[in-house]
């Protein structure tokens, strides 16, 4: 069963079409990577489905309509990961991560024992507790972006939509946020990740969805198959070095096609 | 690591800055009581504060240092709430309530009341002008910026109507009626307390308090907005309730307390930013401890315009300027120094 589901998506900006009619659903234990070039309205798709953007076409939550969800409950429900997420006062590591738990505060404020475990579970899923005390604007680029996805899990959301949580951080760091993802996606969340990067998509995700510059779904399959299918290569415009390592398949954008070839 | 946390969040940091402010407050409100021209004993004024009507004492007491401490404790935390609230929702250390026009549009009011000699022949005519003039300038700021306006659309109409209700206030100096009417116009634009009675304290204090606590209720949403609009609307905050939020508390709280004492800049902006860093930079935890120190201040400059032998009383909005811009000066240094 899906949680979360986008049907027939239509947005529009200057005229210009950015989603086509996009159909995208998620379910528990899912990790979905979506993926495509520059422009093709991954971030666009991700907004409607957070309920941030108006668009034509349907958006259920728990097959209910998501406009029909109070802000607060939705917002229990869905963890939304901006792009290049910032805080725009210094404070704390943890404050930050404390902020999180906004959708589940009571009126009165205080936080109670769920509160506190939820934030510390966070903070170590992520790596940033040793950084709790530090103000989050003192923090390199990659170590901020783990705080602000600690921020985004500290809210326990059953739906995590994700862009781009692997951009500017280092390799270590990069599997490291792919494996939480994947990691909480098998322990029954249902993920939506942004990705640029290829190779962490087709090794971490359990589906992925193919966006091209026309913004309709070019494909949405397991990795395996995305692969073979050849639509990757057509979309972005390039060829692609395949190989498997430890059973799994990769593949690296080798060289530009030329632009006549280009899908 | 867990204990740590726990430690943490169980005791908030810097809590004897709000604990100075509590034990500060009604120490400056005692002070602001006892302290004016005519040499009372202070036991004199306190028994006649709580024996009623009578003596000359009682009078004194009642009718001209109760209004007056009041009235100084209220715009001071009408102005310093206001700030911390804009600055936090604009995201923007140097952001002060006239920015979005609402102090320049009840003094605009204020001076019409003035220009068309209202002020001399109606009673709180200059009060209740100044609020109109702050509630149109609502009306307008609205109606400019559109239902789903940005931050920068909401900056620029408040800086239309601030233009505009500047303006509009030097043509009333300007075309004055008589030199006695452009005095009183620009005396009334420096701000002040003095003969402020119990009928000011009473048709302000209620749009001040409703100001001051529309404005507190936006704490944990003006917390989510640090991380940005998108996701403080992911976290469930209503961005449209929010800025609506934010200009009526503004509009309430400021235009209510500009409208009975004129002009008192400085308030607004210094405060919070004085208080930021002891804060934790939290906006949230800004809100009620700006209102405490922006009470403290008005109350200390309210005193000290009253202790000063100078000829001619000394205008308020002139002292907390005095008084805020070395606090200014300190700051932008030692913020110098941390940038290094």
């Amino acid at each position: 069963m899906s949680l979360l589901s986008a049907r027939n998506i239509r947005f529009a900006r200057g005229g210009r079409p950015i989603l086509d009619g996009v159909d995208l659903s998620v379910g528990a234990g899912e990790c979905v990577g979506l993926i495509g070039p520059n422009g093709a309205g991954k971030s666009t798709l991700l907004s409607v489905m957070a309920g941030l953007l108006k668009a034509d076409g349907a958006v259920a939550l728990d097959d209910r309509p998501l406009e029909q969800w109070k802000r607060a409950d939705r917002a229990r429900r869905i963890g939304f990961l901006e792009q290049g997420a910032t805080c725009h006062w210094p404070l704390t590591v943890e404050r930050v991560v404390t902020l999180g738990r906004l959708p589940h505060a009571s009126p009165w404020g205080g936080e109670a024992e769920a509160d506190r475990a939820a934030i510390a579970r966070a903070m170590q899923q992520c790596d940033v507790t040793q950084f709790a005390e530090r103000s989050v604007t003192s923090l390199s680029g990659g170590e901020r972006a783990r705080v602000m996805l600690a921020r985004a899990l500290a809210g326990d959301p059953a739906i995590l939509l994700a862009d781009e949580p692997a951009a500017g951080l280092d390799p270590y760091h990069q599997l490291q946020v792919m494996e939480l993802l994947a990691g909480l996606a098998a322990g029954g969340m249902a993920v939506v990740v942004v990705l640029h990067d290829l190779t962490l998509a087709l090794r971490h995700c359990t589906r992925l969805c193919l966006l091209d510059e026309a913004g309709k779904v070019a494909a949405d399959t397991a990795p395996a198959d995305l692969l073979d299918s050849g639509a990757l290569g057509r979309v972005y415009g390039i060829e692609l070095l395949r190989g498997g390592h430890e059973g799994a398949p990769f593949a690296l954008p080798w060289r530009r096609l030329r632009s006549e070839m280009r899908a | 690591m867990t204990a740590v946390t726990h430690a943490r969040l169980a005791a908030p940091a810097k809590v004897p800055v709000h604990i100075a402010l509590l034990i500060l407050f009604p120490c400056l409100l005692l002070a602001s009581f006892l302290i004016g021209p005519a040499e009372v004993p202070a036991a004199d004024l306190l028994s006649g504060l709580f024996s009623g009507q009578g003596s000359p004492a009682a009078l004194i007491a009642l009718e001209i240092r109760l209004p007056r401490a009041l009235l100084g404790a209220l715009v001071g935390a009408g102005l310093g709430m206001a700030g911390a609230a804009l600055q936090g929702y604009l995201r923007n250390p140097l952001a002060e309530p006239s920015l979005i026009g609402a102090s320049s549009s009840a003094s605009l009011g204020a001076v019409l009341a003035i220009y068309f000699g209202l002020s001399a022949t109606v009673p709180l005519a200059l009060p209740v002008a100044g609020m109109l003039g702050a509630a149109l300038a609502m009306l307008l700021i609205q109606g400019l910026a559109g239902r789903e306006a940005s931050v920068l659309m909401l900056i620029l109409a408040g800086l239309a109507v601030q233009t505009l209700a500047g303006s509009l206030t030097s043509l009333a100096l300007n075309l004055a009626p008589n030199p006695h009417a452009a005095l009183e116009i620009a005396f009334w634009l420096l701000g002040s307390l003095t003969d402020r009675t119990n009928d000011h304290l009473l048709v302000s204090a209620p749009f001040i308090l409703a100001g001051i606590l529309v404005l507190a209720g936006s704490g944990r949403a003006l917390d989510a907005l640090g991380l940005g609009e998108r996701t403080a609307g992911s976290m469930g905050v209503d961005l449209n309730r929010l800025r609506w939020r934010i200009i009526i508390g503004t509009v309430l709280a400021v235009g209510a307390a500009v409208a009975v004492t004129g002009s008192i800049g400085f308030v607004g902006l210094v405060v919070p930013h004085l208080l930021r860093r002891v804060t934790g930079n939290q906006p949230s935890r800004l809100l009620w401890p700006s209102a405490l120190a922006g009470a403290c201040l008005l109350l200390a400059a309210d005193i000290l315009v009253r202790l000063l032998p100078t000829n001619d009383e000394l205008k308020l909005g002139v002292v907390t300027g005095l008084i805020g811009a070395p606090f200014f000066f300190h700051l932008l240094l030692k913020t110098r120094e941390r940038m290094r």
